[in-house]
């Protein structure tokens, strides 16, 4: 066993330190390796060049190509922009920048360039997922339109909670003898939680709707899916006309 | 077609295309595949290499879209990467944590969850070194040809490297 004051446990410690970031030079500017990756576990990784007597920092683009293999580019670019306004560098729709940066600076910068690299590639990533999720209510919507053509559906409906608090909800069917909600819920956890909240209070309101999430898949929840289900009933999208009736009536 | 049927067929790349630039000094290419005589909706072959970097940070991704998610991926090859790869803790035996700054592959195994018929999400995190690193771009293609099961790799042409000024 290595104690942790001992030569050989801090010797350890600063092997990895090395380990987790390097510099790699080429010609005229060196790559860092950083610590950060995106997503997919790629290694967030910055350019320094030579601006004399100052540096060039960017990401040259890296955080793009990420986000472009997952089909996500116009996400990361709109995203990006904001992303840069706040941290106060540039981006120039591909790759985030310091045009010049002083030697004092450069830690920082080098940082900075990275930490924005990073979220604006995990932020596409998200959105991605809820976009997917905007094309589901619609596609909801129609099927409930083609299920139930004697009742009324409302898209985007608002149900006040318990708390006050007024929800919207994707779908609701809202006539007959208890108006049912109908509302997409993608395997995210963020899209999870946020579900369960709001079954969670609209559950305890004075005579509640029926609440139905939708998912893709339930196994996919795995322990999510008890989670969801303590307020609502749960389907998958592809369940029968029939069962949707069944919840509705 | 299965997410599974579709890698383990046999693909043929039976159109050439040429290289399109992009930001940043990258170089493009996106081919459509063919399965017993029929081009399939939505797979795809994307390539992406640097003009000013040549034999080096070369990217082939295997793509095929399935429900329930956006990012298409299902399968990639990395050579001699700029940034090097980590695998999570969700990756097998001695891939968990490992870190590889070389060459490596996203394959389709290693990132496929049999029982949803689904890809891990967040773009094929768990990959594999690749030992012995492809020498040379021919040798990279044929460690693509076998990996993704495409024939037809030869008619990709070299990468448009910009030659360093000695």
């Amino acid at each position: 066993m290595i104690r942790n004051d001992s030569v050989q446990f801090r010797q350890a410690v600063d092997a990895v330190t090395r380990e987790i970031v390097t510099a790699d030079h080429r010609d005229g500017f060196s790559f860092i390796k950083t610590p950060l990756t995106y997503p997919s576990g790629a290694g967030v990784v910055v350019r320094v060049g030579d601006a004399d007597p100052d540096f060039l920092v960017t990401d040259f683009g890296s955080g793009y190509e990420e986000a472009e293999l997952m089909g996500g580019a116009s996400v990361y670019a709109r995203n990006a922009r904001v992303i840069a306004e706040t941290a106060g560098i540039g981006f120039d729709s591909h790759a985030f920048f310091v045009l010049k940066v002083p030697r004092s600076q450069l830690p920082g910068a080098v940082v900075t360039i990275a930490n924005c690299s990073r979220e604006a590639v995990s932020v596409a990533a998200f959105r991605m997922s809820e976009r997917h999720l905007s094309e589901n209510t619609e596609l909801l919507y129609q099927r409930l339109m083609a299920v139930f053509p004697r009742r009324t559906i409302v898209k985007d409906a608002e149900i006040i909670g318990q708390s006050t608090t007024r929800w919207h909800v994707a779908t609701l069917v809202s006539d007959g003898p208890r108006p049912t909600i109908f509302e997409p819920v993608s395997s995210h956890h963020a899209s999870i939680f946020a579900a369960a909240t709001k079954f969670n209070d609209i559950a305890k309101a004075e005579q509640p709707p029926t609440r139905v999430a939708v998912v893709r898949n339930r196994a996919e929840l795995k322990t999510y899916l008890a989670v969801l289900s303590q307020e609502a009933h749960v389907i998958e999208s592809e369940a029968p006309d029939a069962t949707l009736m069944r919840l509705a009536a | 077609m299965a997410l599974s049927d579709i890698f383990h067929a046999q693909k043929v790349l039976s159109v050439a295309q040429s290289w399109a630039p992009g930001p940043n000094n990258t170089l493009h290419q996106l081919h459509s595949l063919e399965i017993e005589g029929v081009t399939i909706r939505g797979l795809f072959l994307r390539v992406r290499a640097r003009a000013d970097m040549p034999d080096e940070d070369v990217v082939f991704q295997l793509e095929y879209p399935s429900p329930g998610r956006r990012d298409t991926a299902i399968s990639r090859v990395e050579w001699r990467p700029i940034t090097p790869h980590k695998n999570q803790g969700n990756a097998p035996g001695d891939l968990r944590f490992l870190d590889i700054p070389g060459s490596h592959h996203h394959s389709f195994e290693l990132n496929w969850l049999e029982i949803e018929d689904r890809m891990r999400r967040s773009n094929l995190p768990v990959a594999s070194p690749i030992s012995p690193d492809p020498a040379n771009l021919d040798a990279l293609l044929e460690f693509v040809r076998v990996s993704f099961r495409i024939s037809g790799l030869e008619l990709i042409p070299t990468p448009p490297w910009e030659k360093a000024l000695i």
